[in-house]
């Protein structure tokens, strides 16, 4: 290397010193690079979870903004259209007491009667929309007393049974879905079944919710298999995501409604 | 001028660098921001330019493929830069700088100017420089080493302070010290395949990548 000339010794250090200097470079850009995407990164998920959160509030805002309307809705239904039927019923039994004619006393007991599956109507409608009733063990009660005041008028027997443990919050949809299942499935067995005796059986097994309808019937026919009714309880099963099953137990029907809760 | 091991090994590296690429272009059909464009001109010029050193013709002189190929890399990095920066003003100005430099060589096809040849490795080291500082600003989700063309401009960047490295001496030699010269020579063929091995390693990772 002594017989080297300074250019070229010169030339050396130079491109040693020029290795050091990238190798240093590159480093730095690395450790430079990796710091920022740190942060990068923290910002970006603090970003996305103020956005989730956003989101989150939107939701919340318009449940509430529904719940409010639904409470509107259900007060002005009380106050106005409850205080309508009322009057309207008074007045119809007011008329009855003055009409001797048996005919038009006929006619005004149909107005009456009219007015009494009104108020019905609407005490339902109210039940589905108030949001203090969105729990199972409210709906199992409503369920039980409609049942029984349903077949108080007929000659069918009902028994009731409730084996619930655990208070749980449902949906209003999920509540008038089971609601309205159960409303069709009694006047069935009001209908065509010919039963003498009905069982009701609420039950709660851990995460499974169920309903047991037994009666003492002619059992379901084709034409039942195949009606509007059990396609529309079908319908709305599946939209709650719920199951039913219907079995022929000679003599008698039974119907199961399982629904497995995710809470 | 002979051909010696070093120049082999770097032809191999070169040659499969190039059909790793063209494997990649046409059995994935993954973007690759045209790298394989780039590997096969210059496994084309290369490989030209043995063809002529090892049966000692010469159809073309060698310093007209390397002014083609100076030329030629410059506008693919230049163009390359833009797709991953995506700065219109930054590649106007490149460009301008580009047009300036081949006024200035006056387009030298009959002698190897070492000055063209310095000014061609700053030009190329102040694309990486560039680069670094854009990937500083805009830091991405994948890491670092995830990135295809921070290997690519890493290797740029080397390969660039060694071009200097070998062009400088001459400036101040005049091709007297022909041993340490031909020592250079061998020692910019190791860099050249190390920055093919780097290109290698940056299709690897265009395999993965997501431009976002």
């Amino acid at each position: 290397m002594n017989e080297l000339p300074i250019d070229i010794k010169l030339t050396y250090i130079v491109a040693i010193t020029l290795v050091f200097f990238f190798v240093l470079f590159i480093i730095f850009v690395v450790v430079l690079y990796n710091r920022k995407q740190i942060l990068f990164l923290k910002e970006k998920q603090l970003a996305e979870a103020e956005h989730q959160n956003q989101l989150l509030q939107k939701e919340l805002d318009r449940q509430k903004s529904v719940h409010n309307e639904r409470e509107r809705i259900s007060h002005d239904m009380h106050d106005d259209l409850g205080a309508g039927i009322s009057a309207l019923k008074l007045q119809a039994e007011f008329l009855k007491k003055k009409l001797s004619d048996e005919s038009l006393q006929e006619d005004v007991d149909d107005l009456l009667k009219t007015s009494e599956d009104l108020n019905l109507s609407m005490r339902e409608m109210l039940w589905s929309l108030n949001k203090n009733n969105d729990t199972i063990f409210n709906f199992v009660d409503y369920t039980a007393i409609y049942a029984e005041n349903f077949f108080r008028k007929t000659s069918i027997a009902i028994s009731i049974k409730k084996n619930m443990n655990e208070n749980f919050e449902i949906s209003s949809e999920m509540r008038r879905n089971l609601f309205l299942c159960m409303k069709e499935v009694f006047n069935n067995i009001y209908k065509h079944s010919h039963a003498k005796k009905v069982h009701l059986i609420f039950e709660q097994q851990e995460n499974l919710f169920k309903i047991q309808i037994e009666d003492n019937g002619i059992g379901i026919t084709e034409n039942i298999e195949h009606g509007n009714g059990l396609r529309n309880i079908q319908k709305r099963m599946q939209e709650i995501h719920a199951t039913y099953s219907i079995t022929n137990n000679k003599p008698g029907t039974g119907i199961t409604i399982e629904w497995a809760n995710p809470n | 001028m002979q051909i010696n091991l070093f120049d082999i090994l770097y032809y191999i590296v070169l040659s499969l660098a190039t059909l790793f690429s063209l494997f990649l272009f046409l059995k994935y059909k993954k973007k690759n921001d045209f790298i394989f464009l780039y590997l096969f001109i210059n496994w084309l010029i290369e490989g030209l330019l043995y063809v002529q050193i090892y049966f000692s013709f010469e159809v073309i002189t060698i310093h007209k493929y390397y002014t083609f190929l100076d030329i030629f890399t410059m506008s693919f990095f230049t163009y390359y830069l833009y797709l991953q920066i995506n700065n219109k003003k930054i590649f106007y100005f490149f460009i301008i700088m580009f047009g300036t430099y081949l006024f200035a060589c006056e387009f030298h096809f009959n002698s190897i100017n070492s000055f063209n040849e310095v000014v061609f490795s700053f030009y190329l080291i102040i694309l990486s420089i560039i680069y670094y500082i854009n990937l500083l600003t805009d830091v991405k989700v994948q890491k670092i080493f995830e990135i295809p063309s921070f290997w690519i401009f890493s290797a740029i960047l080397m390969w660039s302070i060694f071009y200097l490295f070998r062009y400088i001496p001459r400036l101040y030699l005049h091709n007297q010290e022909e041993r340490f010269m031909n020592n250079i020579r061998n020692l910019f063929q190791i860099i050249n395949v190390i920055t093919y091995s780097a290109f290698i390693i940056a299709l690897l990772k265009y395999k993965n990548y997501n431009h976002e």
